[in-house]
């Protein structure tokens, strides 16, 4: 799966998401590989009346543009211009293929997927205005959300074609020719946050501000050593307190032992005390009074100073090549460049996103939807 | 039972009073706008106005608001109109956005008091609202274009306009 394929790449990496640090995404428009999904153009565009392409981000914004971006390779082989296009978040669901957003990965592994989809939207477009005036295909250009045939001098908008192109059969996504890169108009061009205006005023737009009627908050007391476990705590004490639903004990299900298969070999999940109450502050606060008894596990005794020794050690043992370009060993023997060296440590620590990590879980019709 | 204004509206909270103000906009008024970050006025995603001036509502407790008015992100216009989103808007300053409601009430708080700051006055204003993207130059730049935009006092008390 292209998800997991990332993800192991990061951690390979050293656990953070590192630029270039993974090896070159081989993907094509149908879909991932390993996997037999196609994407439609029929689920990523969708053109008004008005010529307006309404194009489909699949991927979450995390502040770096992908929001923009993945529209904006569909809108360039679309050829649509930019100020036509308006931006919709997507769901999750698996139609859409891969929503991984991390690891540098959103744009590479979208890059040709996302221009196919947005060719081949624009192909069938073509197929509408060819059927309806008879005229081959390839005598038909495309510009501004306006496909012409010059010979006749005519001209149909992408709205006036719509209706008809949505019944065309979608092109083989692979077969479809893309622009030469020379004649970009949106791609590699300043476009402005699709989000900008919610996040100016305000708007509820992150996983944060998620509401479901009846909704109740919990917090979460992990264990403070991975694979720890709880042996006690004082439950009755914390459910006596102002707003609080439920606490209860939620025992781990054992993590993978190597580092790599924690992130997609089944997760695994760590134990802790879970507080539910009517309103945030209140399960935060019965967490104050929280008072558990753990059993630390096996890696009670891991210390920060002990693995940066490891570190050092296995530094000097061969590594593995994850991804090889040019010829660092010749550049360095080169009279006219400067070798520095030096050990670079990053410590164990979180990301520090504002965001407190958090989740919405909505139970309904015998489903949790999260 | 506290009574308050808020964004110009008497609002009535008689829950908990040491709940932080933050809570009672989020959770009970459901006004999402004022971010949780960090809960200890560290961060200052979560800064609204109490009485026009910038305070961090996740350390403010609900009972030392009572009689008083807050401003969220949510009053100061609904539409972007005020001089500071557009100013926002126009240089595209946010990227993830979490930090920005907080950015934006600082900032109409410093304009209101100072309608044409220095560098170092906005970087002294802005200073305690971190952003994790690191948008600090467009946001310098955003607070003086917002200077442009509106040479009469903004922010103050905009209750009026509300």
């Amino acid at each position: 799966m292209n998800r997991r394929f990332f993800l192991r790449a990061s951690a390979i990496a050293g656990g953070g998401f590192m630029l270039g640090l993974y090896p070159k995404p081989k993907l094509n428009a149908q879909g991932f590989p390993g996997s037999n999904q196609v994407l439609s153009p029929l689920d990523f565009v969708s053109i008004g009346p008005d010529s307006a392409a309404t194009i489909v981000a699949k991927n979450q914004e995390l502040g770096q543009g992908a929001l923009n971006l993945l529209p904006m390779m569909v809108a360039e082989e679309l050829d649509v211009e930019w100020k036509a296009v308006r931006i919709v978040r997507s769901g999750v669901e698996p139609k859409y293929g891969g929503q991984f957003t991390g690891g540098s990965s959103a744009t590479p592994s979208n890059w040709e997927p996302m221009r196919r989809i947005g060719a081949a939207m624009r192909q069938m477009l073509i197929a509408a205005a060819v059927q309806t005036w008879d005229v081959p295909a390839e005598e038909c250009s495309t510009g501004s959300g306006i496909v012409r045939h010059k010979a006749s001098n005519r001209s149909l908008t992408y709205g006036e074609l719509t209706s008809k192109a949505i019944t065309m059969p979608v092109p083989d996504l692979a077969s479809l020719k893309l622009k030469d890169p020379k004649d970009y108009k949106i791609i590699g061009k300043t476009t402005s946050g699709a989000d900008t205006k919610e996040i100016v005023t305000g708007k509820p737009i992150f996983g944060i501000d998620v509401t479901v009627p009846g909704m109740l908050y919990a917090v979460f007391e992990k264990t403070p050593v991975s694979g720890g476990q709880v042996l006690s705590a004082n439950l009755d004490a914390v459910k006596s307190m102002r707003g609080v639903r439920h606490a209860f004990i939620v025992e781990g299900i054992p993590l993978p032992s190597s580092y790599p298969n924690y992130l997609f070999d089944g997760p695994g999940f760590e134990a802790g005390v879970a507080i539910v109450a009517d309103n945030w502050w209140a399960a935060q606060s019965a967490r104050r009074k929280l008072e558990v008894k753990w059993d630390f596990g096996k890696w009670a005794t891991q210390d920060s100073d002990a693995n940066a020794r490891k570190a050092d050690e296995l530094s000097k043992q061969p590594g593995r090549t994850l991804r090889s370009e040019g010829d660092a060993e010749a550049a360095f023997r080169r009279d006219d460049v400067k070798v520095v060296e030096s050990p670079y440590v990053f410590p164990f620590i979180a990301h520090a996103t504002m965001e407190p990590q958090n989740c919405t879980a909505h139970y309904k019709d015998g489903k949790i939807e999260i | 039972m506290i009574t308050l204004t808020i964004n110009g509206k008497l609002r009535r909270y008689d829950g908990d009073p040491e709940m932080p103000l933050l809570w009672v906009l989020r959770d009970e008024l459901n006004l999402k706008g004022a971010k949780f970050g960090c809960g200890m006025g560290l961060c200052g995603a979560c800064t609204v106005h109490i009485n026009d001036e910038p305070a961090r509502s996740c350390v403010t407790k609900a009972s030392d608001v009572a009689g008083k008015s807050v401003t969220t992100i949510e009053g100061i216009s609904a539409d972007g109109s005020h001089p500071v989103q557009v100013a926002w808007a126009a240089l595209d300053v946010p990227q993830c956005g979490y930090c920005q409601a907080g950015q934006i009430m600082t900032a109409c708080a410093l304009l209101a008091k100072k309608p044409n700051p220095t560098d170092s006055e906005i970087d002294n204003a802005m200073n305690g609202n971190l952003c994790r993207c690191g948008t600090y130059q467009r946001i310098r730049a955003a607070v003086h274009r917002a200077t442009q935009l509106t040479k009469s006092s903004i922010g103050g008390n905009r209750q009026g306009a509300l």
